[in-house]
């Protein structure tokens, strides 16, 4: 048998190989081959490293807070009350600002027209003398 | 003789300290290797072990096989996911974390550097790599159940931790930290 490429040997490793003859066939070549079983050794090792990885607790070392995630949702959630206030905050105390400077317009309509344009029209209202129509209507014809 | 899972699980739910401290040190180091894996966070995996066992705790599941390790690993994939979704918002302060790990008295200091090796070559990896690794070899799931988790089909889970292993193992020869030449 020809020797099994890396490729295969890692499949084996991992328990790829699913036709239970290739993988019997694998194995016994494996058994019998010096070469094969020191490149499945290598492979094995490696897949035990990393299957062992793990950190260290480091919590024993220096306690952190249990579910230090929540304190930064809590802190986001202070934030986002924080900005409503200031917002509606804000709003009232400019709104309360605006009102009297709303009225000022108001005060100028009310002025207008000025009191000498305003005498100058009511002399000229005195002045106008009304006709009937059917008046008007008899001096065209 | 060994007490096994569900007797400490449930002495540990009764309140009793020596039960509970048992099933930590069995099953704490995998749920934190297993959560490393996928957040690259040691504070993040540190986080995730510890909710882990407050959910075992608060919802401990029905007796089915012989280990917690399945129910422990489905929990700590679920919150190490949510983790790096977060995370990946943040700045990792601990970018170097993983180069002070601290090693046994009786660990030489070839395995430890090839150890590290390992660890950068793993945290190298695209996140669906990472994902299977954790998941087969610290979470020690079953192809099956992986795929049922990741609603994966079969032979794409295979085939992905294949890749996974073989990308490992290529990052590390280019670092010379394997040797593809036996004998």
């Amino acid at each position: 048998m020809i020797h099994p490429d890396e490729e295969k040997l890692t499949a084996f490793c991992l328990d790829l190989i699913e036709e239970a003859s290739e993988r019997e066939q694998l194995a016994n070549h494996i058994v019998g081959c010096e070469v094969c079983k020191a490149a499945l050794g290598l492979i094995e090792a490696d897949i035990g490293l990393i299957a062992g990885l793990s950190m260290p607790p480091l919590r024993e070392r220096y306690p952190i807070p249990l579910r230090r995630a929540s304190i930064g949702r809590y802190l986001l959630r202070a934030a986002a009350v924080l900005a409503i206030v200031v917002v509606f905050g804000s709003y009232f105390v400019i709104s309360r600002r605006v009102t009297p400077v709303s009225v000022e317009p108001m005060h100028l309509l009310i002025s207008w027209p000025p009191d000498s344009i305003q005498a100058r029209l009511a002399g000229a209202v005195d002045g106008l003398q009304i006709k009937p129509l059917s008046a008007v209507g008899s001096k065209q014809h | 003789m060994f007490e096994d899972d569900w007797a400490l699980l449930q002495r540990a739910t009764r309140g009793d300290e020596a039960a509970w401290t048992a099933l930590s040190a069995k099953y704490r180091p995998r749920l934190i290797g297993l959560a490393y894996t996928i957040t690259r966070s040691r504070m993040a995996a540190e986080d995730v072990a510890q909710e882990c066992f407050a959910r075992l705790l608060s919802k401990p599941p029905h007796q089915s096989g012989d280990s917690l390790m399945p129910f422990l690993s489905v929990i700590a994939y679920r919150l190490a996911l949510k983790e790096l979704k977060r995370s990946s918002r943040l700045v990792d302060i601990a970018a170097s974390e993983f180069e002070d790990i601290s090693s046994s008295p009786h660990e030489d200091l070839v395995t430890r550097d090839r150890r590290v090796a390992v660890i950068k070559a793993v945290r190298a990896l695209s996140a669906d790599h990472r994902e299977v690794i954790a998941l087969r070899f610290q979470g020690g799931l079953s192809y099956e159940e992986m795929a049922r988790l990741l609603k994966l089909p079969l032979g794409t889970v295979k085939s992905r931790l294949f890749n996974a292993v073989k990308n490992c193992r290529k990052l590390l020869s280019t670092k010379g930290m394997i040797d593809d030449t036996p004998g």
